[in-house]
């Protein structure tokens, strides 16, 4: 066997090893599906959607979780992405580049890869405790804004970092100011990929569980929450006290409530994808 | 705040002739990049409404010299410098000069066609509405002025609403030229500005730089040399930081005082 013939051979095997990587993960995640599928999607119906919580199966609803969910991502999103967006802006285009921002940059980082939990304690002293909000949805929401700020931060300054130097040159040329030239040219430019970031960061915050339970969301609430003060479940801490009740009629309503949960989230990273793609059309 | 060129009202009905002439004096400009010396103390008048001309090989300072004209430099972290630039008498870089009011005063249409991902209309509308202008009116005017005044009227006038990215090279750069001239400069700089562009579109901007002298003060970097000798009243030689020779066009290519001029002009070097 030559040199060619052996380089061939690695190339074949890197591919066939490659395949089979990708298969695992795709196998895992359609056999996950699948069961919770076949487990679940006989109970998704107009009453499961709209009935609140019961202590038997077949009567529950997941209306407060949802509404729970809901409530904790309008907030979350109202709260995290000016803040998140903002800061990346002021890092990206105002920041001295010195040690200081060195150090910001790099911790940045590091508090996007804290566990969640971690956050729920902040979020139980700050939040609950010293500002006594308690354990409502507005608690809720600024933990679970702590949590995805990172993320949202580093998906604006990369963003923002992939506008063309051009296009602002032009804009200052023209006698824009600095705020003129990032409002006018470069926060619509980077648009696609801050919503992109953005969208996925929230993705996450509504599949998160640990924080909220630190913070004191309930597991059984018997009513959707009317205003940012109210106490609040999501569809998450549903879900986990449904699988632990011994009852077969539970893990057929969690299965279908996971279904629920999954179908969020396909949407708004789906979403997400949409802007994306739009976005590069339209710097290219 | 202090204009430095004495500003007109934006006026629908003003012409641009009218526009105070723009005179630039430069007394000894250093410039340096950290430790770099890019400008090694270089002085020179411009005169109104005349092309001049920056020719010299790569890495000569030129375009750094140009931009020193509408201050672009001064977004660079290393950027340091000493001298004076005076347009009309007015030291651009004192304290006191309002550099977004310089930039309306001095245009730049930069090497690469850099339309904004916008459309045809709002790319030449953004100057006038940076400006606060809201008069609807006065700014669609403004923009089918610009556009007839770049030749583009013709190419683009049915298709305004559509993006600037759709536009050929030479279009873009067409366009760019017409978003400059809508906020009402007098001194225009180009830096290379058919550097990028295929000969047809190269000679349709020289064509059109040509009928601007009529209006404006242009300076242009260029590493034509046939350009530099076809389009421009005055030309400056720069070498290593430092102007060589600067004179009527006619003169530097026919009979250069210096031999470095002459070396370079002819290709022997650069």
């Amino acid at each position: 066997m030559n040199n060619i013939q052996k380089n061939r051979l690695k190339d074949q095997i890197f591919k066939i090893w490659g395949i089979g990587c990708t298969l695992f993960a795709l196998i895992l995640l359609v056999f996950f599906i699948g069961d919770i599928l076949i487990d679940g999607i006989m109970r998704i119906d107009w009453g499961f959607i709209t009935d609140l919580p019961s202590r038997k199966a077949e009567k529950s609803g997941i209306y407060t979780a949802l509404m729970g969910s809901i409530w904790i991502l309008l907030l979350t999103t109202a709260i995290a992405f000016p803040v998140g967006v903002a800061a990346g802006v002021y890092l990206e285009e105002y920041s001295n580049k010195n040690k200081l921002s060195a150090i910001l940059e790099i911790n940045i980082s590091n508090l996007a890869g804290v566990p969640s939990i971690i956050y729920g304690l902040l979020g139980l002293e700050v939040f609950v405790r010293i500002m006594g909000l308690g354990a409502s949805v507005l608690a809720g929401s600024l933990t679970l804004s702590l949590l995805i700020l990172p993320i949202i931060i580093v998906a604006t300054r990369e963003a923002i970092k992939a506008v063309p130097k051009s296009i602002k040159d032009a804009s200052f040329a023209l006698g824009a100011s600095k705020w003129q030239t990032i409002w006018n040219q470069v926060l619509p430019a980077s648009s696609g990929g801050i919503l992109t970031g953005v969208i996925l960061a929230l993705s996450r915050a509504v599949g998160e569980t640990a924080p909220l339970i630190v913070v004191g969301a309930l597991a059984y609430v018997p009513f959707a929450p009317e205003s940012p003060m109210d106490e609040f479940s999501v569809l998450p801490i549903q879900i986990f006290n449904w699988i632990s009740r011994p009852q077969h009629g539970f893990i057929e309503n969690a299965a279908a409530a996971i279904i629920i949960l999954l179908l969020i989230t396909f949407i708004m990273n789906g979403i997400a994808v949409y802007f994306r793609n739009k976005w590069q059309r339209k710097l290219n | 705040m202090e204009t430095v060129i004495e500003q007109i009202p934006l006026d629908k009905t003003i012409d641009p002739s009218l526009k105070k002439k723009a005179k630039i004096e430069v007394k000894d400009i250093k410039v340096w990049y950290d430790d770099f010396n890019a400008i090694k103390g270089i002085d020179m008048d411009i005169k109104p409404n005349t092309v001049t001309a920056f020719i010299g090989p790569s890495g000569c300072g030129k375009s750094t010299f140009l931009r020193l004209f509408n201050r672009m430099n001064d977004y660079v972290e290393s950027f340091r410098m000493e001298g004076k630039i005076k347009v009309n008498g007015n030291n651009i870089y004192k304290k006191k000069v309002n550099v977004e009011e310089l930039r309306k005063e001095i245009g730049m249409v930069f090497q690469k066609p850099n339309p904004f991902p916008k459309s045809i209309f709002d790319n030449v509308a953004y100057g006038l509405k940076i400006q606060g202008i809201t008069d609807k009116q006065l700014i669609e005017e403004r923009v089918i002025d610009c556009l007839k005044q770049v030749a583009l009227w013709d190419e683009v006038k049915d298709d305004l609403k559509k993006s600037a990215m759709a536009l050929s090279g030479g279009q873009q750069q067409r366009l760019c030229i017409a978003r400059t001239l809508a906020v009402q400069p007098s001194i225009i700089l180009m830096d290379e500005p058919t550097s990028a562009l295929d000969p047809i579109s190269t000679a349709k901007v020289e064509e059109l730089i040509f009928k601007l002298k009529e209006k404006y003060t242009i300076i242009i970097v260029t590493h034509n040399m046939q350009q530099a000798s076809r389009i421009s009243d005055y030309t400056a030689f720069f070498y290593l930081g430092e102007l060589i020779e600067y004179g009527k066009t006619k003169t530097i290519f026919t009979n250069p005082e210096k031999q470095q001029t002459e070396n370079y002009i002819t290709g022997r070097f650069g």
